[in-house]
């Protein structure tokens, strides 16, 4: 690729980092047993929680922070962090979204995210957390009416104990990891979703993530729950305001397809990268699973432009007949990001199937790392599994790694991976240049051809908004 | 575990010339610092120790007694070449065959070297395989009786191919032994060498610890053939390092089709610029065995090229595992690197775990890795079945067909044959059909 052609792309800053001036209700630094009660006190909890979310604390302090990931970090203070933030406006819990403070709403309008009614054309439903609690949830008459439930998770524990306490941790239990258990003691909010017996949900569903005071982490939870032959597609997104300083994000998100159902789970994760020198940025620890009955299914679609440090893998665990799995992925690095990300599909049921499409683009400094495991277990008879990972390379600066994992028990089952490696093509390239397309132009165009599988998976608005936000992400990479 | 080592390290050395004491002393030290892996271990998460750890695995190896019964084993039906065999890892004259060698090569077992050619080994020793790097090459080290070396001077070419044999004979308690190859190629050198590991009747507890080194000067080329076959109760782990300077290139040929664990980690450094590499390679694990090949290639200069193929077969009880590593560094532009792996699993019983891993810092370079798991090919088998042969002998015809068709890379046509006998009653044909298939 011809470096200097390049060189004229012009650098654009990260557009969703202000901070929003509002007055929060937040925790001094620090965790103990005592932090986790006055969380739970603060959300009104009932006891079995606290006893869930202490005896996580508890085997939490027992384990050792992983360190396979091909990353590399300064070591993470816990006990510099501040585990609850609330805005303030929120202490009286607003009964509509005329009560939510406008500041707030302006956040969200900035952003893009159709909070309002109004913004009923767009014809998603959102959830909204801003740092550790829900602010609004919209449309919930028009789901009310469907039977589907969709609140943030502080209110389910309220209005739905039974459901939270069946399915909660029944995916990712609290012991599942280092930074589940520390979610599992600390989580603040997140979104909460069930979907009855053959609904199709009548609209997305979408949650916005933000993280908006300093010295904060984020710990939401969220638990989709598709009961038998029902539909539902659910997106996130998230951002947080530019700073000098690490933010800890360590989510977890637990999916659970009853027999037939199918859930589409879609990612936007734009959370503030760090600035070229590796400054500042979100540390995004995150743990994503679902768990697959019979004849379900289960789509994970991700578009990773931001976050300093990204270590993710949403994963399927195919238990039942005919399930099937399937995770396609854009992870885009730049400056000094690095990304640990990829998928494990455990197939365990018999013609158990899945399929994992990978892009990685790596620019500027930084490290893209696709890590993925395909476990084919001795009951999974005639099960089937497509691997494939591409890498782009962008520069002769930085790192593009594939390290699949592939077992199997099962004589019966076809597991396939490829993987290939290359940068830009100076074909294609020259291709687009000799037909007057500038280079920045091309290249972006190239890219957007890179990742147009994945693309497809999600929704028409958000496929526009990733391809946009691809742009913006690679600006500054080339030259 | 301690246990383990401790044991390994208390073994009482036999007398030694002075530069082959000091190797020793070398190889306990770093051994003293180490611990031995364990399936919490990236790099061994597929490999359980626990065969050489409750098989006791410690002693040194018993004499050999008479010699005759294992002439047998030694042959690989490479009528032609010189061959050095070392029987429980000591030299053997009688098993052995020299043949004439031009000036400027040195073919010999270590213990015949001189003090001077002793002093310029001790010094190049481990500079491939630093006995700090990993246990078992410590342990080599510190347990190193007798080795070969073979060292060709610039422009000379061997057209003979070079037979080492390490053979294993049955032993009254579980012993270890350390196996010990070097090869150094002068500048545009060639040679082929085939290391062939076996044992000879049963019971034979052995675990043969291995490293071979190769150093390839610029344009040098090395054919390189390392085969395991083995008897059931045998262990081996083995390490063979390759540097490759510019312009040089190696050939490496692998086959495991014997042997109670047999791991094989083949670490290839193209060093100079152009240097370049073709790893082929077949396993074919059945019963309990546990073969895993682990491969690491490094393109640490700008247009070296890689190539590496391996198939895997695992019937019975058997692992097969295979990590396959492409580590292109800053500054390797233009670097081209292939890996393909493909693998059936015979039964349900059986497992195989593929790890292809692709480590990229350079955005000039066209890289890719392919792996599969499957059973047999259906159609195949359907085929095969429409024209009457029983579904048993079908997949025996297919098992063959796809294992041959890596042995058919092999150099060596009666390297191929024998490997191909082996194959053939791994894969349990009947004498009938095997006639056909030879």
């Amino acid at each position: 690729m011809s470096k200097e052609s390049i060189a004229g792309l012009v650098r654009r800053e990260y557009a969703a980092g202000f901070v929003t001036p509002i007055e929060s209700d937040t925790l001094p630094p620090g965790l103990n047993e005592e932090v986790i009660r006055t969380i739970s006190q603060r959300k009104e909890e009932p006891d079995w929680l606290l006893a869930w979310r202490l005896e996580a604390y508890r085997a939490w302090l027992k384990m050792e922070e992983p360190h396979w990931a091909h990353l590399r970090y300064e070591p993470i203070d816990y006990q510099a962090l501040s585990y609850y933030s609330a805005p303030k406006s929120l202490a009286k819990r607003p009964k509509s979204l005329d009560e939510v403070d406008p500041e707030l709403l302006r956040t969200y309008e900035k952003l893009g995210i159709p909070l309002h009614e109004q913004a009923a054309l767009a014809g998603v439903a959102v959830d909204a957390v801003f740092d550790s609690v829900s602010v609004a949830t919209s449309f919930r008459e028009k789901l009310a009416e469907a039977g589907v439930i969709f609140c943030s998770i502080s209110e389910a524990v309220r209005e739905y104990p039974e459901l939270v306490r069946r399915y909660l941790g029944s995916v990712v239990p609290p012991r599942d990891n280092f930074f589940a258990a520390l979610n599992s003691a600390v989580f603040s909010d997140g979104s909460f979703v069930y979907v009855p017996k053959g609904v199709r949900c009548p609209m997305e569903l979408s949650t916005y993530f933000r993280i908006n005071e300093s010295r904060t982490g984020q710990f939401e939870r969220t638990l989709i729950v598709a009961d038998e032959g029902s539909y539902v597609s659910y997106l996130e997104g998230c951002t947080a305001p530019m700073r000098d300083e690490h933010q800890l994000h360590a989510a977890v998100v637990e999916l659970v397809a009853l027999p037939g159902a199918q859930i589409k789970y879609s990612t936007v994760q734009n959370w503030y990268p760090g600035d070229e020198e590796g400054r500042g940025g979100i540390y995004n620890f995150v743990t994503k699973r679902g768990l697959v009955h019979d004849h379900a299914r289960i789509s994970w679609t991700q578009v990773e432009t931001g976050s300093a440090i990204t270590w993710k893998y949403p994963s399927c665990v195919l238990k039942g007949e005919g399930s099937v799995g399937e995770f396609y992925s854009v992870a885009l690095t730049n400056h000094c990001q690095q990304a640990d990300t990829g998928t494990k599909m455990i197939h365990l049921g018999r013609g158990s199937r899945s399929t994992i499409i990978s892009k990685g683009i790596s620019a500027g400094r930084s490290s893209n790392t696709y890590r993925g495991k395909v476990h084919i277990a001795a009951t999974a008879a005639g099960a089937r599994n497509y691997t494939q990972c591409d890498s782009l390379l962008i520069g002769d600066r930085c790192g593009a790694h594939t390290f699949p994992y592939i077992e199997s028990r099962n004589a019966s089952a076809v597991v396939e991976h490829e993987a290939s490696t290359s940068k830009v093509s100076d074909d294609q390239l020259f291709l687009c240049r000799s037909r007057g397309i500038d280079t920045e132009k091309a290249v972006s165009m190239i890219v957007n051809g890179f990742c147009r599988e994945v693309f497809r998976q999600l929704p028409m608005e958000f496929a526009v908004e990733a391809g946009k936000l691809l742009e913006v992400s690679l600006e500054g990479a080339v030259g | 575990m301690a246990d383990y080592l401790a044991t390994a390290l208390a073994r009482q050395a036999p007398p030694a010339a002075p530069w082959l004491a000091s190797v020793r002393a070398r190889g306990a030290e770093e051994a003293r610092r180490a611990r031995l892996p364990t399936i919490r271990d990236e790099a061994w998460r597929y490999t359980s120790l626990r065969p050489l750890l409750e098989g006791n695995y410690t002693a040194p190896p018993a004499e050999a007694g008479p010699l005759a019964r294992w002439a047998e084993a030694a042959e690989l039906g490479l009528a032609a070449g010189p061959r050095l065999v070392f029987v429980n890892g000591r030299f053997c004259a009688a098993l052995s065959r020299a043949t004439p060698l031009p000036e400027g090569v040195v073919l010999s077992p270590l213990s015949d070297l001189d003090e001077v050619a002793g002093a310029r080994l001790a010094q190049s020793l481990g500079r491939l395989a630093p006995p700090g790097e990993r246990v078992f090459t410590a342990l080599n080290q510190w347990w190193l009786e007798d080795g070969a070396v073979l060292w060709v001077r610039d422009g000379l070419e061997l057209a003979e191919p070079i037979h080492l044999l390490w053979l294993g004979t049955p032993q009254p308690s579980p012993a270890s032994v350390a196996q010990r190859l070097q090869v150094v190629l002068g500048a545009g050198a060639r040679a082929t060498v085939v290391e062939h590991f076996a044992t000879g009747g049963a019971g034979e507890r052995l675990f043969t610890n291995g490293v071979s080194e190769f150093e390839l000067g610029e344009g040098a080329c090395l054919r390189h053939c390392r085969v395991h076959l083995e008897g059931e109760q045998a262990l081996a782990i083995g390490l063979a390092a390759a540097r490759l300077a510019a312009g040089a290139r190696l050939e490496g040929f692998h086959a495991a089709l014997g042997g109670q664990l047999t791991r094989v980690e083949l670490h290839v450094a193209l060093e100079g610029e152009g240097a370049s590499c073709e790893l082929t390679g077949l396993y074919l694990p059945r019963r309990r065995e546990v073969f895993d090949y682990h491969t690491c290639v490094e393109h640490r200069s700008p247009n070296a090229a890689s190539e590496q193929a391996f198939r895997g077969i695992a019937a019975d009880r058997a692992r097969a595992v295979f990590n396959g590593r492409i580590h292109i560094h800053p500054g390797a532009r233009g670097s081209v690197a292939h890996l393909v792996d493909r693998n059936i699993l015979g039964n349900d019983e059986a497992e195989v775990d593929v790890k292809p891993e692709l480590e990229i810092y350079n955005d000039d370079v066209q890289c890719s890795h392919g792996a599969t798991v499957a059973q047999w090919d259906e159609r195949q088998l359907f085929y095969l079945r429409s024209r009457g042969v029983p579904e048993a002998e079908a997949r025996v015809l297919l098992g063959f067909a796809f294992a041959n068709e890596v042995l058919e890379r092999f150099p060596l046509q009666e390297l191929r044959q024998r490997l191909r006998a082996r194959l053939l009653a791994r894969l349990a044909v009947d004498p009938q059909l095997a006639r056909h298939l030879t």
